[in-house]
Formats: structure tokens, sequence, C-alpha cells
């Protein structure tokens, strides 16, 4: 008896187990051919003070700038393209074409959101001394400010802002499975809502906690499904120019923004794997690099979610197809 | 749910750490280094299931209580690579350090050659992982258990060697994925 499944189980071993994996690889490569192109929501707003100058005030220098070419490197990947800078980046505008995107898009499309412009940090008591909007989420709350939301004062109308969890919202209209948002902004990583996993990279490049098994420990046995401040990965998948308590610079030799002067590499130089396609995480991982080895002035670090997929963002050839 | 499921292996895991200990006056001790090549399938609830391929190589200690019952600790390096792509999608790959704490049940199959003797086992137990996602600075913690029928030929006298072929099934509890199935071919060397 013994004997016969020792028997059984040499043939398992030898035969039946090799030729259905082969099976299935083939079967799985066949079918593998990523599709790309899909809807892109482009933002950027340098004059948030239309009296003012670029870089004057509390106007920036080159978010205009940024936006108008990821628009163009989305456009050229096959994305269908909305793209508003200064004062037409309003929210008003943007649940608009939210709207309008949500009833063209299919579930299995790719859907962006770009964003480069001032964000910013607040806890509970500075949101209460500045504005009468209720209370979102986790504390400190990340804001990214839109048009009409800060003025050369740096004076704030959080009504026309969107905090992390109000950009979550604002979004979660648009019924895809592929939602990516890249915000290339002060306090970005703030966005990035975690459930299973630990980011090891600290804030503003202190040593961090590389090997923070204790902290993974927590976070797998505090989970919940449902996080309710921030963008979980199972949301949208976030890449952020900074971490939550980081900010993120323009820079005069880029004239754009440091993280987008880099994402805008990502086609060129980011396919690691040489398999044609870029995926957010070898954008991610490119950017981040040519940050940390390039970038000498203030240490910031830009951040991703987590979650168990990446997606095929660009490819590394001239003629993508949807 | 799935809070409820991956405590089972940790406890699994811990009340063998607490029984390892005890068995150290066992009647035979060996050194086991384990290679396996494995392919894990994999399912996100948003996404159609996938594969990826991966490799684990580990060290351990194996224990005989009887000729029949043992058990094994051993700790690795597990890799499993991002998954093709399917529409569009890919599976992360990650790197994990691992533990293990496994009972081993095996039957005798009869002297095969002059000196060697086969045995067909199995061995079961419970298993963590220290995981980080290819190219990023993530980190996550999951459990899992495992299942590893097994055939071995063992040289028989002084400086016995016994060298297993197995078949490795890996289930992990994460709470990202539906499931995390991986099985695979091992090899193990006991010294």
């Amino acid at each position: 008896m013994l004997r016969q499944f020792g028997r059984l189980y040499i043939i398992l071993l030898s035969k039946i187990l090799p030729a259905a994996t082969a099976t299935y690889l083939l079967v799985s490569c066949a079918i593998s051919n990523p599709t790309l192109g899909g809807f892109a929501i482009i933002y950027g707003i340098s004059l948030y003070d239309g009296a003012y100058g670029e870089g004057i005030g509390n106007n920036l220098s080159y978010s205009d700038d940024d936006a108008v070419s990821v628009s163009d490197l989305f456009e050229e990947q096959g994305y269908q393209v909305i793209t508003r800078i200064n004062s037409d980046a309003t929210k008003k505008n943007l649940e608009a074409d939210v709207e309008w995107v949500a009833e063209m898009i299919g579930p299995g499309e790719p859907f962006v959101f770009y964003f480069s412009g001032h964000g910013i940090s607040y806890t509970f008591n500075e949101i209460a001394e500045i504005s009468k909007e209720p209370m979102h989420g986790d504390t400190p709350d990340e804001w990214i400010f839109l048009h009409g939301s800060v003025d050369y004062d740096a004076l704030v109308d959080l009504q026309k802002g969107l905090s992390d969890d109000q950009l979550g919202s604002l979004l979660s209209p648009i019924d895809t499975s592929k939602k990516v948002i890249f915000i290339d902004a002060c306090n970005s990583g703030g966005f990035i809502g975690t459930q299973c996993e630990i980011d090891a990279v600290s804030q503003a490049g202190d040593a961090g906690n590389p090997l923070g098994l204790i902290d993974a420990l927590t976070t797998f046995f505090s989970y919940t499904k449902q996080i309710e401040s921030d963008i979980p990965a199972n949301q949208a998948v976030v890449i952020s120019a900074a971490g939550e308590q980081e900010l993120s610079y323009e820079a005069y030799e880029y004239s754009h923004g440091v993280f987008t002067h880099h994402f805008l590499s990502v086609v060129t130089e980011a396919d690691r794997d040489r398999d044609g396609v870029i995926t957010l995480t070898e954008s991610y991982a490119y950017v981040r690099t040519m940050i940390e080895s390039t970038w000498d002035y203030e240490s910031f670090v830009p951040r991703i979610s987590g979650g168990p997929v990446d997606f095929a963002l660009f490819s590394t050839s001239p003629a993508p197809f949807r | 749910m799935v809070q409820v499921k991956a405590t089972y292996p940790i406890v699994a895991f811990l009340l063998l750490l607490v029984i390892f200990p005890m068995s150290l006056s066992a009647i035979e001790q060996n050194r086991l280094y384990r290679f396996s090549a494995d392919v894990a399938f994999v399912r996100d609830p948003r996404y159609a299931m996938s594969y990826q391929l991966g490799y684990s190589t580990g060290i351990g200690l194996n224990i005989g209580f009887s000729p029949e019952v043992g058990a094994a600790l051993e700790g690795g390096v597990s890799v499993f690579d991002s998954s093709p792509f399917q529409d569009g999608v890919q599976y992360r790959g990650f790197t994990s350090v691992y533990a293990e704490a496994l009972f081993d049940l095996s039957f005798r199959l009869g002297k095969l050659g002059w000196h060697t003797r086969g045995r067909f086992g199995a061995r079961a137990g419970g298993r963590i992982d220290y995981a980080q996602y290819s190219l990023t600075s993530l980190y996550l913690f999951f459990p899992g258990i495992v299942f590893t029928p097994y055939f071995s030929i063992a040289t028989s006298g002084r400086g016995a060697v016994a060298f297993r072929t197995g078949l490795p099934l890996l289930c992990f509890f994460r709470h990202d994925l539906d499931i995390f199935i991986s099985t695979g071919i091992s090899f193990e060397i006991l010294i």
C-alpha cells in the first residue's frame, strides 16, 4: 500500500505537476498583454492669486508647467486627458470633470488624477482656528489647495480646497478598479491610507524604521477593511511627492517641481525589467531613486500606497493601444 | 473572518516553539538545508486570479522523537516575482523572511538498495512571514500554514545523510488577498 502511494507520489511529482504548471504558464502568458490608455484629470496651479506673477507671494513658479507637461505625457500614451491650470483648476471644475469621467469610463479602464500645487497638513485645532469646516478622519488632515482656496497672503478658504478624505470621496463615483492619484505637493504622503503595510521610510529623511516588525505585527492584528481616513489602497493607489510631514520643492534648474521633473522621464528611464511596460511601482522607484541621488537641499522622499497589485501605466513603445 | 483564521497558524507556530526545546533529548537530530521552487496562485477579489513564480531557501533543525514522528524548526528567505500582466494589472513581487515550525510523520517504505532506505511522510505546521514589496520600502506581516508530503532516501550507518523531495503546499492568510496558495517542489538535505 505504502509502495503504491510512493509510486503515485513520484508520478505526481515528476509528470503531472510540471505539465500542469507549464500549461498554466503558457495560457497565462498568452492573455497577459497589458492594455494601456484610460482617462486622466490633470490639475496644476502656480497662480493662486492672479494679481501677482509666478513665484511672488504665495504663487508657485512651475506647477502649471508641471500640469501641461504631464498632460502631454499621458496624451502621448493614449489617455483621454482633461487639463486645467491656474484659475481654471477649481474645486467646482474638478467636480464636473469627475462627473464626466464617471459617465465615460469602463470598469477596467485606468483613471489618473494628477495634482501639482500647494499642499498642507493641519491638525484639528489648526483647522478649527481657520475654518468652520467639520473635522475629517485622522489628525493631522492633509489638504491640497485648488484655485481660490489660498491667496497672496496665504489666507485660506478650505471650502475651495480638498482634504485627503474629501478627495477620496470626490473620486469615488469613478467606478474603476484601476485608480491612481499623483500629488506633487507638500505633505502629500498624508493622502495615503495604510491598511496592511508599514512604510519603513520615516519623515524628512530620518533613519526610519527598516525592521519595523512590531509595527507590521500591530498593523496585521489591528486591520480593518474600511478605514475612515485618507485614501486606502483598495480605493486608489496614491503616489506622493513627499511624506506626510515633509515639504516638496520646485527647482529653477528643472523648470518643474522636482518630483514631476523626474516623473516626466519614466517612460524612457524606469523600465527596470525591460518588458516594455512601465508600472506604477517602477515609476515610483525611479523617481524616488533620482530624488534621493540628486536632490541635496531639504530632504524629502516620494511615497506609494501599499496593496497587493501594481498597474501598467505607460508603454515604452511609441504607439500604445487602447 | 480573516483574523480568526489567521490566528491558527500563529498558535500552531508558537505551540511548536514551546514544544521544541523539550524535544532536544530526542533520539535523533539533523541539520536541514532546503530549497524549493514555487508557484503561487493569488487573487485579490477586485482582479483576476494570477500566479507568481518564486523560490525559497532555508535552514533548520530536524528532530526525531521516534523513527515515525518528528518535528522541525526552519527559517529562511522566500522570493516571489511579480505576476504577469492581466488586463494591465499584476500582483506585486515580494521578498520575505520566514520561520516555520512543523510536525513530521513518516513511514518506512523498505530497503531500496544497498544501505539505502526510503520513507514516505508529511510535514505540517505554521509559518510567519515578514515581507517587503519589491521596489518599495513597504513591509507587511502575515501568517500561513504549510503541508508538505515528501519522499526521502536515507543512507544508513554512521554519517547517514537523507535526501528529501517534497511537494509543499503553502497557504498564506493575508488581509489584502482572498487567495494566496503556493505549491512547488522542494529539495532537502538532512545531515
